[in-house]
């Protein structure tokens, strides 16, 4: 016992000494070289724009997230990070509105990193957003059209919504769809792969075509009791309505379920 | 006289034609000219030994013989060519000579139970080769004639040449970018399959023929996307 001791002693008093101050030294020239590259690495980029006469959002975006929500400003704000190698785009407004076209302003570079976009729009814009690949979230927007298209893989969700006319699209990847339906509105949601989730407002009127052909996986919920459904083509169809069934909502999944809940006011 | 004239006389010297002057003067000569005197002396031994040899003949001992040995041996020759020729001939017609002719040719004795059992074996033959046929047909992919309209989408020309310009651009995406696009075209294309395998059992079946226009769609989509990157 006291041998060991003593041995502990002896190791111990060097540590203590100038090698653990040089290796502390190494850890945070190590830690801040890092950071460094990092920031290096990530552009930021911020810029508000005055909607003219529409104010509506067109993006076209390469991969990354895009999260657009809304907010009671008169103005446009972008905020997006860019990673290395590093897209270049310009915004335009004009009349129609704000356009990003990552896609069209890269074409032809192959190698392009991630631009992850945060966007505030007036409560009523009309949001067009495409990305080859990466997750969409929408919140709290209320224009005529909400329209989320994910080419490849990425999550898209849609919370918060009371639009005329909502489009969801994407390859792999889940749609949560959570939105108050209005009369006479249309709504489709599609996906090859991933759950597609939707949570309505009860009491709205509205025709359902929900069709999940390889899982036969489609849960009607609360809504089942609401309204008259039929069951086609071996359970892979579900036609039904519900209320005055003013809007028409149709849902498309090829490979995966199909879930209906009534949302929480 | 001269040497030249000398040795120009010797021939008729020797063959005893000379006049008495011309003798006496190439005789003159030959005492004097020890050269002339040689060359009459070799010419005087040829003339010698042509006469000596005069009898034999130079004829092979049985000439006939030895033409009747060429001639035996030509016509050998040509026995043997024409011998090949044949041969050659006869293995070409006979492998020309089908199995069949070989088979019909041959002298066939069955007895009533060899008849039925051939007759027998005939019929399952043909009743199997027919099930296969009938499954072969079954089991393969619907062509573009039987296709109902919304399937010919399937072969579009559109398709492959996007496919190919994406295939001439893959290499140059960054990797992230091409896993994502061959695991989503995987994905569809799973969900192609899917909608084809439901159509060959009904083959107008409306869920299914909408869900692979919905596949087409997305796979047209995403080609033609990335295509443009």
């Amino acid at each position: 016992m006291l041998q060991t001791l003593s041995k502990t002693h002896r190791l111990s008093a060097p540590l203590g000494g100038p090698l653990a101050r040089a290796l502390v030294a190494c850890a945070a020239l190590s830690l801040f070289a890092l950071w460094a590259t990092d920031a290096r690495a990530q552009q930021r980029y911020s810029r508000s724009f005055a909607p003219r006469r529409n104010v509506s959002l067109l993006l076209k975006n390469r991969s990354g997230l895009i999260e657009v929500e809304g907010w009671d400003r008169g103005e446009i704000r972008i905020t997006a990070t860019i990673e290395s190698p590093a897209a270049r785009f310009t915004p335009t407004m004009d009349d129609d509105g704000l356009t990003i076209d990552v896609v069209g302003d890269n074409r032809g570079r192959d190698d392009i990193g991630d631009v992850n976009f945060h966007i505030q729009v007036p409560y009523e814009s009309a949001v067009d957003l495409q990305t080859a690949s990466g997750d969409i979230k929408v919140h709290n927007v209320r224009g005529r059209l909400v329209r989320a298209h994910v080419t490849t893989g990425g999550d898209i969700e849609l919370t918060d919504i009371r639009a005329q006319m909502v489009v969801a699209e994407n390859v792999t990847g889940n749609i949560l769809f959570d939105a108050e339906l209005l009369r006479g509105g249309s709504y489709e949601l599609k996906s090859t792969q991933g759950d597609i989730n939707m949570r309505i407002t009860p009491g709205a009127g509205f025709t359902l075509t929900a069709t999940a052909p390889r899982t036969r996986n489609i849960n009607l919920g609360g809504f089942a009791q609401m309204g008259n459904f039929n069951f086609q083509g071996d359970n892979r169809r579900v036609v039904g309505r519900v209320g005055d069934g003013s809007a028409t909502l149709i849902t498309t999944n090829l490979r995966g379920a199909i879930s209906l809940v009534p949302r929480l006011r | 006289m001269n040497c030249e004239k000398c040795q120009a006389l010797l021939s008729e010297l020797l063959d005893g034609t000379l006049t008495d002057e011309e003798r006496a003067h190439v005789g003159r000569h030959l005492d004097e000219c020890m050269v002339c005197a040689g060359v009459r002396a070799e010419l005087s031994a040829i003339v010698t030994t042509a006469h000596d040899v005069r009898n034999y003949t130079l004829a092979p001992p049985n000439s006939r013989a030895l033409w009747l040995r060429i001639s035996n041996t030509i016509e050998a020759e040509r026995a043997q060519e024409q011998r090949t020729a044949a041969q050659v001939a006869a293995v070409v017609s006979s492998r020309r000579e089908s199995v069949l002719t070989r088979v019909l040719h041959k002298h066939w004795t069955l007895s009533l139970p060899q008849l039925s059992a051939a007759v027998a074996a005939l019929v399952i033959g043909v009743a199997a080769l027919t099930v296969f046929t009938v499954q072969s047909l079954r089991r393969a992919p619907p062509t573009e004639a039987k296709l109902p309209p919304v399937h010919r989408s399937i072969n579009d020309q559109e398709l492959d040449v996007l496919m190919q310009r994406v295939e001439q651009r893959k290499g140059r995406w960054n990797p992230r970018m091409r896993e994502a696009f061959e695991r989503n075209l995987s994905v569809i294309d799973a969900a192609v399959n899917d909608s084809l395998e439901q159509l060959d059992q009904s083959p107008h079946d409306e869920v299914s023929e909408e869900a692979l226009n919905d596949a087409m769609s997305h796979k047209k989509e995403l080609l033609r996307e990335f295509a443009d990157l």
